[in-house]
């Protein structure tokens, strides 16, 4: 579902230059839940923006539902729509807008008819009762599953999720990769989180290892 | 229209800066729809000043037009005069309609601190404006030799009604009041009217004079020629009504010029500042824009977003601005009569619904063209270094 080949990425600065991504192989198929882990400055963002076409590899290729990223900006912000949901450390919601409304916006920029589904998705995170409040209003547990819920709302194919319990804590942590277990479980859907907490590796398919921009597959925990 | 509701909702989100916006382009489409209003208003108003002289041309004795009017207004009694056997030759043209002969004494009164002026006028007065209405009293009654008919500012000066008698300044003469008019928004409404031999009685050295003719032409189209046959009698000069307009409007324009240009500027400035504030805004919000591409927005869709809130921003400033000007229109018209040398009589500011719509219309392409720069600045922005610069 989505698949890395010969994956690299080399950051240029003015004196030197970072290899974030060193030939990276990497596949997911549906229904997949895996795990990124790796020190802090691994390359473990690099892996997931370059899986989900917000950035460009210097070398190699990335592909999700058997299509590999485009160089036109255009058809990768269509690609981005119809394939992937993003889930950040940070939430990133609109702090302007609603719970549903922030839950409606990816469907606004998709032109989908919106009915029911972002209703559907706040219920789906267990959040029916905080449909009208604003991020402010809301805790860091209920943001995140808001974002999540935002990120499901153009019925994605894979999921990508950047150390999306950093802000949380223990008991919200483990809510969050429960859900994703359950949707990778119930819609198909390949997730890859990134995380630098080995108690929630369990949950997961398989835990791939970065370190030094080099990925490692790792036995399958269960 | 959901755009919209995404674009409202972020202007809401900072209302000092978007208030503070919004004022500077309301009040530049506030100044820009008076300074229209008045081009509008001045020119209509002097229009109708002028055909309510009720003749396209005024024959006088050789002079500067401009000098006769101060010595008048003044109260010199040196006014220029004419022939009466010159003003016969005129008048007897087969190509005039109608003329008006006309003797002006002004004299100043300096008990009652103010200029008296006399006209000496024939029964032609009535016929070249029939629109002068009485308030009181009637007309002349023919070959009363010491009557008056007053405009209504002149009654109203002395509170004077009908079968009053009134003292001619420097005399010893006494005439008696006959008619008043209704107020006529014109010169004439400061006049006394006396018939011609009155006048020419009560001031010997004004007989066989005359200060001037007014002329209605049976055709409209023979004005030049008959106004180049007019040079050959000498000491005579001819002012047509569309050469007054024409002077007027000329002086009134180099003004127009200065101040059209100082409403250009605000406009700029106007526009500068919106441009200011949205790119503020669009830097602000440089990783919600990242993530709102990693949502699925294209570039088309986040260039609509900025745009449609600096247009936003723009229509409500001209709308509000339109409004305001309205509402001040009194005041500013008052402020722009006594600021102006010779204002007419009409209402000088006219701001119609053409006119707001305009500048409605003005304010939209303002904001559209002003948003032209942040929207692109917005949608180009990379997602992956928009998110991260945020960080
Ligand atoms: N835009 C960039 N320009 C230059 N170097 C970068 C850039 N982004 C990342 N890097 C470098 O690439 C390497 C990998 O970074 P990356 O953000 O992928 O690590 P990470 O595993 O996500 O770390 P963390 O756990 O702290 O989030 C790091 O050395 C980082 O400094
Ligand atoms: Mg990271």
């Amino acid at each position: 579902m989505v698949k890395a080949t010969q994956l690299s990425k080399t950051y240029r600065l003015p004196n030197e230059s970072i290899h974030a991504l060193k030939k990276a192989d990497f596949e997911a198929s549906a229904g997949e839940f895996v795990i990124v882990m790796g020190p802090s400055g691994a390359g473990k963002t690099t892996l997931l923006n370059l899986l989900g076409g917000l950035d460009a590899p210097t070398e190699g290729s990335a592909a999700v539902n058997g299509q590999t990223w485009s160089k036109n900006e255009k058809e990768r912000a269509k690609m981005r729509q119809e394939t992937v949901g993003f889930v950040f450390q940070e939430f990133h919601l609109l702090p302007n807008l609603t719970a549903l409304e922030n839950v409606e916006m990816p469907l606004f920029f998709s032109r989908k008819k919106n009915g029911r589904i972002a209703h559907e998705l706040l219920e789906a995170v267990g959040l029916e009762h905080r449909k009208e409040h604003r991020p402010p209003e809301m805790s860091g547990g209920e943001m995140q599953r808001t974002a999540i819920a935002r990120a499901l709302a153009n019925r994605p194919k894979v999921l990508l999720a950047d150390e999306p319990t950093g802000n949380l804590d223990v008991r919200n942590s483990m809510a969050v990769f429960q859900l994703f277990r359950k949707l990778a479980d119930s819609q198909g859907l390949a997730v890859v989180a990134a995380t630098h907490n080995a108690k929630l590796a369990a949950l997961a398919d398989r835990v791939v290892r970065l370190r030094d921009g080099v990925l490692n597959e790792e036995r399958s925990p269960a | 229209m959901r755009f919209f509701k995404l674009s409202w909702k972020n202007l809401f989100r900072r209302k000092t800066r978007t208030a503070l916006t919004l004022a500077g382009v309301a009040a530049s489409a506030a100044v820009l729809v008076s300074l229209l209003g008045f081009n509008n208003g001045y020119q209509n108003a002097l229009e109708e000043d002028v055909d309510r002289l009720g003749y396209q041309m005024l024959v006088t004795a050789k002079g500067c037009p401009y000098e006769a009017a101060t010595m008048m207004l003044s109260g010199s009694a040196d006014l220029r005069y004419m022939n009466a056997e010159t003003a016969q030759i005129i008048m007897d043209d087969p190509r005039v309609d109608k003329s008006m002969p006309q003797l002006i004494h002004a004299s100043y009164d300096p008990e009652r601190e103010a200029t008296g002026i006399y006209m000496g006028v024939t029964n032609a007065y009535r016929e070249l404006k029939p629109w002068m209405e009485f308030k009181e009293g009637e007309w002349l009654t023919p070959g009363a030799a010491d009557e008056v008919v007053l405009g209504y500012e002149a009654a109203e000066l002395d509170q004077r009604s009908p079968g009053d008698y009134i003292l001619v300044h420097g005399t010893n003469e006494t005439l008696k009041v006959v008619g008043i008019f209704e107020r006529s928004g014109s010169q004439d409404d400061a006049i006394a009217f006396v018939r011609m031999e009155t006048l020419q009685r009560i001031f010997p050295r004004l007989e066989n004079k005359l200060t001037g003719i007014g002329v209605k032409l049976k055709e409209l189209d023979a004005t030049s020629a008959f106004e180049a046959d007019l040079y050959e009698i000498p000491d005579i000069q001819v002012v047509t009504m569309a050469r007054v307009k024409q002077t007027i409007m000329g002086l009134v324009s180099s003004a127009r010029i200065l101040v059209m240009s100082v409403a250009a500027i605000a406009l700029i400035v106007a526009a500068v500042g919106v441009i200011n504030t949205i790119l503020m805004s669009v830097f602000e919000r440089t990783q919600e824009i990242g993530i709102m591409k990693a949502m699925g927005a294209s570039k088309a869709d986040i260039f609509r977003l900025i745009w449609s809130e600096t247009t936003l921003i723009c229509a409500g400033g001209g709308f509000i601005g339109c409004a305001f000007a309205l509402a001040a229109a009194q005041i500013v018209e008052s402020l722009v009569r006594n600021a102006l040398s010779y204002a007419p009589n009409g209402p000088i500011i006219s701001i119609t619904v053409g006119l707001m719509a305009a500048c409605a219309a003005g304010a939209v392409l303002l904001g559209m063209a002003a948003g032209l720069y942040p929207a692109a600045r917005a949608a180009s922005m990379r997602p992956i270094e928009a998110i991260r610069k945020g960080t």
